[in-house]
């Protein structure tokens, strides 16, 4: 029974075997089938490039790369039939040329071809003359091309495994470039875009008003529209003041400090308002690492909450503690608490349950905080109020909280 | 006397605000030149009198805080006015040699306010 090479290729275009290995296997099954001492596969590398071993089998020299013109290989060239060469018949300066035939006296070169383009060849080298019948130089060339096939093969797998990589790393950048774009990021562009044309139609209302009068029928209508225009400036100014790249500044600082500067501002107004201020301090420093002007800017949302929670007046808990390696700062109302339906959105930007509101604030206290790798909770005392808690990692000695005073 | 208004010059790249600018302005009784881009201003500042530069921060081309320096450096006495939406300019070495800061806002009271400091009472 003959060596069913064409058998034996087709299988193997259609294995899952890796492309290098498949091609070192195609040059022994020619080895194996033609009863050839060596047999070298060469494939061209890219558009005009040289010619490249990329599988043998059986020994004696071997050329690692041909270029087009080189050895016996230009031979083939525009041929669509394998050419036999023999050594000391006529064509001994092709055979004295090509370093790949010395010490071999007969080889057989098959063109792979792609359409008009020669895509690659295959040597096959016999140390002994010998010469093929017409059976098995139409098997040659049948093998031949069914090699041809399991290139294109090759090639259109290695081609997709190429695609299939470019588009994971395609994916992978695309997850790291969202990673970037921030709500901060989102935030500031936005406002960036909205905050010039704002100021046109604030500015021009305003002069409207100012031409027709107080007193005009399409009065309130203009008035609504620079208080909607004021609104959105303010969001703006929220989306800025917080959100722009500016980098954190960690300098070590007491949490104490901090929580006593930035509720010193608010002291006159809840006076005026009829709350109550308990202020509950660590007895010692707190340390933190801490940008103190961002977490002041955190404190002002928590408090100016607490405040507006308590329109009839009441108590404004201020505290600050230890616990574990997390330094504490409580700011707590007695506002009646919030809505438990609304619990999960508190956070969440431009979310508001007041008329005015930006729906920023918690959301900025938030991002400082986590900056800060730090976190904010809130607990919710149902009728009675609630209290938010800013916890930073303590900056202190390992050892002990507190060095002796 | 009568016609020695004082003038302002407002550079913005804006021009809905440079319209605003100058109706406001001059409702306030100041003569106003408009410049679009920075190097439009400093053409002006060659070939006019000027009493007040209002100028925005953020422009394309030369923006204000490069307008500035060259206008402190040639006139060195004429007050600047930096005008932008963006608070943290103020943190910019570049800005600081301007005579006063106001962040825009569609409400001008500040600005006006500002203006009228610098250059005096209304004539």
């Amino acid at each position: 029974m003959e060596y069913d090479i064409i058998g034996k290729l087709a299988g193997l275009a259609d294995s899952g075997i890796k492309p290098g290995v498949k091609l070192a296997m195609a040059a022994g099954f020619f080895l194996k089938a033609f009863a050839f001492d060596q047999s070298c596969l060469y494939i061209r590398e890219g558009e005009g490039g040289g010619f490249t071993l990329r599988g043998s089998k059986g020994s004696g020299p071997k050329i690692k790369a041909y270029g087009i013109n080189d050895g016996a290989l230009r031979l083939v060239r525009g041929k669509a039939q394998p050419v036999e060469v023999y050594k000391a018949k006529g064509s001994d300066a092709v055979w004295n040329e090509d370093k790949g035939l010395k010490g071999f006296k007969y080889a057989v070169i098959c063109p792979i071809r792609k359409g008009r383009e020669l895509d690659g060849a295959l040597y096959l080298k016999a140390l002994e003359r010998k010469r093929l019948d017409a059976k098995g130089r139409l098997r040659l060339k049948n093998a031949a091309l069914q090699l041809t096939l399991l290139l294109r093969f090759a090639v259109a797998i290695k081609e997709l495994e190429a695609a299939k990589e470019e588009l994971k790393e395609a994916r992978s950048a695309l997850k790291d470039s969202e990673k970037l774009i921030t709500l901060g990021d989102m935030a500031a562009a936005l406002a960036h875009e909205i905050r010039n044309p704002l100021l046109s139609i604030g500015g021009f209302t305003a002069r409207l008003k100012k031409h027709l009068g107080a007193e005009a029928p399409v009065g309130q209508y203009l008035e609504r529209i620079s208080l909607e225009v004021a609104r959105l400036e303010k969001i703006m100014d929220g989306a800025f003041r917080f959100f722009k790249e500016s980098s954190l500044e960690l300098k070590p600082d007491d949490m104490n400090e901090i929580a006593g500067s930035a509720l010193s501002p608010f002291e006159d107004e809840l006076g005026v308002r009829g709350i109550e201020l308990k202020k509950e301090f660590y007895g010692r420093r707190l340390p933190v690492l801490a940008d103190r002007e961002q977490i002041k800017i955190a404190f002002d949302n928590l408090i100016a909450n607490a405040i507006q929670s308590m329109e009839k007046g009441g108590v404004l808990t201020m505290a600050t503690a230890l616990s574990g390696n997390s330094v504490l700062a409580k700011v707590a109302d007695t506002g009646g608490g919030i809505d438990a339906k609304i619990m999960d959105k508190i956070f969440k930007p431009f979310f508001t349950t007041k008329g005015n509101g930006t729906g920023l604030g918690l959301t900025i206290a938030k991002t400082i905080v986590a900056r800060h790798r730090g976190s904010v909770q809130v607990e919710n005392r149902a009728g009675a109020g609630a209290v938010f808690t800013i916890s930073l990692p303590y900056a202190g000695e390992k050892e002990g909280p507190a060095p002796p005073a | 006397m009568k016609n020695m208004k004082k003038r302002i010059l407002v550079v913005d790249d804006e021009e809905g605000l440079r319209l605003l600018y100058k109706e406001e302005f001059e409702d306030e009784g100041w003569e106003v030149e408009l410049a679009a881009s920075g190097e439009e201003s400093l053409e002006k500042l060659e070939n006019e009198p000027i009493d007040l530069v209002l100028l925005d921060i953020k422009m394309p081309g030369m923006d204000g805080v490069e307008v500035l320096r060259r206008v402190k450096e040639k006139w060195k006495d004429l007050p600047v006015i930096l005008c932008t939406a963006y608070p943290h300019y103020k943190h910019d070495f570049g800005t600081w040699a301007s005579d006063a800061y106001v962040i825009k806002s569609s409400d001008l009271t500040e600005l006006k306010q500002t203006v009228r400091d610098i250059l005096g009472k209304k004539q």
